[in-house]
């Protein structure tokens, strides 16, 4: 709550956030604060190339809003704003995404409001490690889909029918009905008295 | 979690003995559950909350649209029921005898904010929400006794039969609970509850099933005693659970926070009750003697002067203090009632020129001695001063001789 | 990454699938209206009003709370002007004390801190008298304060200036009889970039790696036991790219959006009912 804050407020994002960072550890990297944002780069990174990725499901909940925000900065500001450059600077690791950020993504978004990404949660897969002395080591992944909207791929959910014709949903209808009119009944009998 | 909350919350106002379970036919006192914070549910209670998925159950949408319509109607049904039952009944503002006990509130700690009084001290309040609390039940002494273990200690205490009132605070969507849990509701003719709360009560002080409690229940100025669970720490270390000092800080290896040596060399074992790191807070904890400062009747909301248990967000019980310089002496017998209200409105006097009207102030009632925000800057005079009958020190201090 | 191979998307049952936001596919909400469109909102809010944000932990955010306080706080305002200042302002704070003879205390100082919202909100005038140094901490809603005056408005390169504790008294010394310098309607507000000189070491923080851009060359001041220790210091100055992180503490323009709206229907019903022409929602460097 500085007094000289670096750019003006921005709207919220349409994505829950937790309250604590989470930790993020790869290969190759010391886990610490530093090593967060480097994971998550990478991630943000790739899910602007791809539109479409699939993730451990930790880190795609981690990366979500951060791709949400980077997005949002775009839409309201602007590539010419100082803070949206060097933020896309630093964000996307690959020079040309900034381009497709400024070109394609951010304005598939111009009359939008947040959410841009969605995250769908696909069955945990099992998966071989490695075999040690004939015993074979598997791990179990819970895996998370994060998706930029308008993306050119087919939808991972698909559309949920009407199923109105089953004869148990026109019974509770009917009941449901009637309730209502009970209650209609006793609210007015206690009005007119 | 809720669950947990319900159930221990259950086990009456002396909330401190939450989770122990005592086996009444054989004659050992046994400690059954865990010594001081219990963080699983009870196994015997019927569960509360229903894990039925919203989506796939073959419901179409224009269905589940009149199952919301229905639901929304049946909350107000009840929600009007239950104020006019508690219109009509009947409740007094006068004396309390020493031996009655009064029904309490269910209320949401929701932040705490400074206030200052006339003489512009600070006072550091916590603001408390009583929200949408009803009666949902009232269990007498003999079927307590007979039904329960708690009841076993409780019903028939020192101060005499206890009725059990149960208090139920903010309506919830009943689609998230079990019929078992919704049924207590539905008896009392009330909207589904998200906590219930007990309160031992006695036989004079008794209010109606399914009557609505408001937060004037209680009066600006008295005091009021608060139990709820305290902040939750987790697993924490000696120096942040017990207050240990630590070890020093240089020319130590690894041990700046351990908390040293546990026990002598003769008996190789640890004394129980040994003080060691461990799960910190969650514990029921009763705060007494506190005053109420100012209440928000339009908002439901009791300001109270210091600090309760607990964090932001937790439910906690509110009751009559019982210390006897700060018993409530006079005031609504059982509870505060809507037919009361017109007592209150012919008191007031006439608004004056250049005061703020008060259609554009909330309803508020305040404690004379706290300093109201519609008026202007505290001003001091000469009377405020403070009279320090000091000694004069021109002379010398001489004992006074007793005659 | 872990997966063996690309795998195509296959149908999965619906059950496996859970969403915390339903997917917005094609413009369906209209965006927010921007700030030119809202009439009479200020775009500094933030900082000429640090007390009407939301607390940085958002476990204490309570939207019934905020509004009792939030009522409270303009009442107050109704009564006592309190004026746009900066941390940097220099400011004079006129209060009654019951145990003084004039009954009135007043003091000038200039403000280095201005910190926690809604009624707690504080904020720090620190000056020197007779070569001690004085800081005053003060409740922004304190009954007793009879007058806020800002005498000069002005800010400084940074947001707490904790550091003039260990500057050269120059930097920290205001004369209480000070006139008050009118700031023009309508005109930013101006940074005074003056860099201080701290007092030779030892000092209470380790200036020398903080990101303070007020205090002019620390490092040559710093003693070589600090200087040898610098390699172990978190320097962290890739913070500033977590987007998540700013977003957790900072303020959103929703809620700015409708603060404000609150304070000017708050104004506008005090005016209706012929109490006072008093304004509480304005800006020095607005014409409005």
């Amino acid at each position: 709550m500085s007094a000289h804050r670096v750019a003006a407020s921005l709207p919220r994002i349409g994505v829950t956030i937790g309250h604590v960072p989470q930790k993020l550890k790869t290969g190759g990297i010391e886990p610490s604060r530093r090593a967060r944002l480097e994971v998550l780069r990478r991630i943000v990174t790739r899910t602007v190339r791809e539109e479409r990725v699939e993730l451990k499901w930790n880190r795609a909940v981690e990366a979500r809003p951060y791709v949400e925000r980077l997005i949002q900065l775009g839409v309201e500001r602007g590539p010419l704003d100082e803070y949206t450059a060097e933020m896309m600077e630093w964000w996307l690791l690959e020079k040309d995404l900034i381009t497709k950020m400024h070109e394609v993504i951010v304005p598939r978004f111009q009359n939008n409001a947040s959410p841009f990404t969605s995250l769908f949660r696909l069955p945990p897969q099992r998966l071989q490690q490695f075999i040690q002395n004939k015993r074979e080591v598997w791990k179990r992944y819970d895996i998370g889909v994060l998706e930029i909207h308008g993306n050119p791929f087919p939808p991972v959910q698909e559309e949920s029918s009407e199923q109105s014709d089953s004869i148990l949903d026109i019974l509770l209808a009917d009941a449901l009905r009637n309730h209502q009119m009970d209650l209609q009944e006793r609210l007015n009998s206690e009005k007119s008295k | 979690m809720l669950r947990s909350l319900v159930s221990s919350v259950t086990t009456g106002p002396t909330s401190e003995w939450a989770g122990r379970i005592l086996i009444a036919n054989s004659g050992l006192i046994s400690q059954q559950r865990g010594r001081r914070r219990t963080l699983t549910p009870v196994p015997w209670l019927p569960p509360v909350k229903e894990n039925i998925p919203k989506t796939g159950v073959g419901m179409s949408q224009g269905t589940k649209n009149l199952l919301e319509q229905v639901i929304e109607k049946e909350t107000l049904a009840n929600s009007t029921f239950a104020h006019q039952s508690s219109q009509e009944t009947s409740v007094t503002i006068g004396d309390i005898p020493e031996t009655s006990r009064r029904v309490g509130l269910v209320v949401r700690k929701i932040g705490m904010l400074p206030q200052w009084t006339n003489e512009g001290t600070r006072i550091l309040c916590t603001v408390l929400e009583v929200n949408e609390n009803h009666v949902v039940s009232i269990t007498s002494p003999e079927m307590w006794y007979k039904s329960s273990a708690v009841g076993k200690r409780k019903a028939f205490n020192r101060h005499g039969p206890m009725w059990r009132v149960t208090v139920g605070a903010g309506n919830d969507d009943p689609t998230k609970y079990t019929l078992a849990y919704r049924r207590q509701f539905a008896k009392a003719g009330i909207p589904t509850k998200e906590k219930l709360g007990c309160f031992l009560v006695t036989e004079d002080a008794l209010p109606t099933a399914g009557q609505a409690l408001d937060a004037r229940h209680f009066g600006v100025g008295q005091y009021i005693t608060a139990t709820g669970k305290t902040i939750d720490w987790g697993f924490q270390g000696g120096m942040h659970r017990w207050g240990m000092r630590g070890q020093p800080t240089r020319r130590t290896t690894k041990s700046h926070r351990r908390i040293g040596s546990v026990g002598s060399v003769g008996d190789a074992r640890i004394w129980p009750g040994k003080r060691m790191p461990g799960h910190m807070g969650y514990e029921w904890r009763t705060v007494s003697g506190l005053e109420i400062v100012r209440i928000n009747v339009d908002k439901q909301v009791i300001y109270v002067k210091g600090s309760v248990p607990g964090d932001i967000g937790e439910t906690l019980l509110l009751k009559d203090c019982l210390q006897e310089e700060k018993r409530l002496k006079s005031g609504p017998m059982p509870t505060w009632a809507p037919s009361l209200e017109t007592i209150d409105e012919e008191q007031e006097t006439e608004p004056e020129e250049g005061v703020v009207p008060k259609s554009l102030l909330f309803n508020e009632k305040f404690s004379p001695k706290l300093f109201r925000f519609t008026s202007p800057s505290i001003v001091f005079t000469d009377a405020d001063a403070k009279k320090t009958a000091g000694r004069d020190k021109t002379k010398a201090k001489i004992a006074k001789v007793k005659k | 990454m872990f997966r063996p191979a690309a795998r195509e998307v296959v149908r999965i049952p619906s059950r496996f699938f859970s969403c915390k936001s339903e997917p917005v596919r094609a413009a369906t909400s209209k965006k927010q209206a921007t700030k030119e469109e809202i009439a009479g909102l200020i775009p500094a809010f933030p900082e000429i009003y640090p007390d009407f944000l939301q607390s940085p932990v958002w476990n204490r955010r309570n939207a019934l709370k905020e509004e009792l306080e939030r009522q409270d706080m303009l009442e107050r305002r109704m009564n006592i002007d309190i004026p746009e200042f900066y941390v940097g302002s220099i400011v004079a704070v006129t209060s009654s004390d019951k145990n003084l003879g004039s009954k009135d205390h007043r003091f000038v100082g200039i403000c280095i801190r201005r910190e926690k919202e809604g009624l707690l909100h504080q904020f720090t005038l620190r000056n020197t008298i007779e070569n001690i140094g004085v800081e005053v901490l003060y409740d922004l809603y304190n009954p007793t304060i009879k007058k806020i005056e800002t005498l000069k408005l002005e800010k400084r390169l940074d947001s707490d200036l904790g550091y003039l504790v260990d500057a050269l008294p120059e930097y920290s010394t205001f004369d209480f009889h000070m006139e008050p310098q009118a700031h023009p309607a309508g005109t930013p507000i101006p940074v005074n970039e003056l860099k201080v000189k701290l007092k030779n070491p030892p000092w209470t923080r380790r200036w020398e790696i903080s990101s303070c851009r007020g205090i002019e060359d620390t490092w040559t001041q710093a003693t070589p036991w600090y200087k040898r220790k610098l390699h172990k210091t978190l320097v962290n100055d890739y913070e500033k790219y977590d987007l998540i992180a700013n977003y957790r503490t900072s303020s959103t323009k929703e809620h700015e959006i409708y603060v404000q709206a609150q304070m000017q229907k708050f104004e506008k019903e005090r005016h209706a009912a012929g109490l006072t022409r008093r304004r509480i929602l304005k800006s020095a460097a607005s014409y409005k």
